[in-house]
């Protein structure tokens, strides 16, 4: 299974990218937000997207906004990794068409189970 | 993983005699690192190190700081809907085969059985918030209880970390019925007036209960041993309607130990085949209303059912 880990901070596509690895995606590394819209093109058969909120060029919520003005990705899933913490960005991302919210800090644990309440592999206990 | 370097085995040792002679259950010394990592705050809030503590707790084996090592080490892992799939499977079959059957009565009672620090009874309460609005008006009660007085002072307290609302908790469930307070997060009083909460040891003879539509009896049965599950299977369903279902966690089962329920196709879910006639002690009776009145349910205060549930058997 294809997913993006979209995040300007390299060590944070690392981690991500790693904890996805781990779980058997293949990853595909982007930036930003118009990055990402260029490697999904790539990469069509992707069902996961991580996105952080905050990134230059294009950030998470436009890229959110964009992928779900497109059919083509329709069957995709888009989580929000994000140092934002309020609940009304949360509703905003959720409304967009963010599946899945995640606040940084987080564990391995937490992106296994965002995953599994998604219906992709999850944790297995 | 930790290494042991703080503990030695005979004072590993010494903590799973304590927790084996105070809680019933027995931890294997591979689980010393779990062990250790549990007891490091009880030794440092009394300036005592491990093996002090240990020494402690050998001296004294029913002392109160015996008492708080065995607490300690009985609050486990859990998260909110953990097993998403067995939740997927409340919300589409479970549920709604029971809410329709309890329709002329309009009441449910639900049981979490070992609920640990809460998130097991509430994300019970989130999914009927979010998913059944046709409850308005019904009596809903979902009883939570736990042999861990720590792990029930927490769950009554309802206030959770940022890791673990991270945790399980579909974020959509987060926005719409928590409140957040700096950095930790809080359920709604919608949700958390469903819940109440009193200390229970399923191990001893059960107080008065409501009888229970659905139990959750989740990975509390896999650290004991064939007998006790046996003895913890019957008295749970004793509590229960005829109709009732039984959840247990993922590596449970109630084949081969209790031949009063069966699986039912949902994974995970089991029926009550032979409801015992009448529970002894439990008052409850098949009647909807009868076991309910033991219990004090002020909305306000969840934890004033402790004292109404105590009187029935000793905990320990
Ligand atoms: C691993 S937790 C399970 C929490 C939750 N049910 C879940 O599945 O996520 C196990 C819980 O069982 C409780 N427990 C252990 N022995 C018990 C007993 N004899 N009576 C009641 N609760 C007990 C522990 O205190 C602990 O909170």
């Amino acid at each position: 299974m294809d997913a993006l880990v979209i995040d300007d901070s390299r060590a944070m596509r690392t981690i991500l990218g790693g904890m996805l690895t781990d779980l058997g995606f293949r990853v595909v590394q982007a930036t930003d937000g118009r990055d990402a819209l260029a490697r999904l093109a790539e990469t069509p058969a992707a069902r996961l997207a991580l996105v952080d909120w905050n990134m230059p060029e294009m950030d998470g919520l436009a890229f959110i906004r964009a992928v779900r003005a497109d059919r083509a990705y329709e069957g995709l899933k888009l989580v929000v990794v994000s140092t934002e913490t309020e609940q009304a960005q949360m509703a905003t991302a959720l409304e967009a068409g963010a599946d899945e919210y995640v606040m940084k800090p987080f564990t391995r644990a937490v992106i296994a189970e965002k995953l599994g309440l998604l219906g992709l592999a999850g944790p297995s206990a | 993983m930790k290494q042991g370097g703080g503990m030695s085995a005979a004072d590993g040792a010494a903590f799973r005699e304590v927790a084996r002679e105070l809680t019933g259950i027995a931890l294997s010394p591979e689980k010393d690192y779990f062990v250790e990592g549990r007891l490091e705050a009880v030794a440092r809030a009394r300036g005592l190190s491990l093996g002090e503590l240990a020494q402690a707790v050998r001296s004294a084996p029913r002392g109160a700081l015996a008492q708080e090592v065995a607490e300690a080490l009985l609050i486990a892992e859990t998260s909110f809907f953990r097993d998403p799939g067995l939740f997927e499977v409340l919300r589409l079959q479970v549920l709604p085969e029971l809410i329709a059957a309890r329709r002329a009565e309009r009441r449910l009672a639900l049981w979490s059985a070992a609920c640990a620090t809460g998130q097991e009874p509430y994300s019970l309460a989130l999914l009927l918030v979010e998913h059944f609005p046709e409850l308005e008006g019904w009596d809903v009660d979902i009883l939570a209880t736990d042999l861990s007085q720590q792990a029930l002072d927490y769950a009554a307290s309802a206030v959770y970390t940022q890791h673990e609302v991270n945790r399980g908790l579909p974020a959509r469930l987060l926005v719409r019925h928590f409140e957040r307070e700096a950095m930790t997060w809080r359920p709604r009083s919608a949700v958390r007036r469903l819940v109440r909460f009193a200390r229970v040891d399923l191990l001893r003879p059960l107080p008065p209960l409501p009888r229970m539509d659905l139990v959750l009896l989740r990975n509390m049965l896999i650290y004991h041993d064939v007998e006790t599950k046996r003895g913890v299977l019957a008295s749970v369903r004793g509590r229960m309607r005829s109709d009732g279902r039984l959840v247990l966690g993922s590596a449970e089962t109630t084949l081969y130990l209790d031949a009063g329920f069966e699986p039912s196709p949902e994974l995970g879910v089991y029926r009550v085949k032979d409801a015992p006639s009448e529970a002894p002690g439990g008052g409850a009776g098949g009647r909807p209303d009868a076991g309910a009145e033991a219990l004090d349910r002020g909305p306000s205060a969840p934890r004033e059912g402790v004292p109404a549930v105590d009187r029935g058997a000793p905990c320990i």
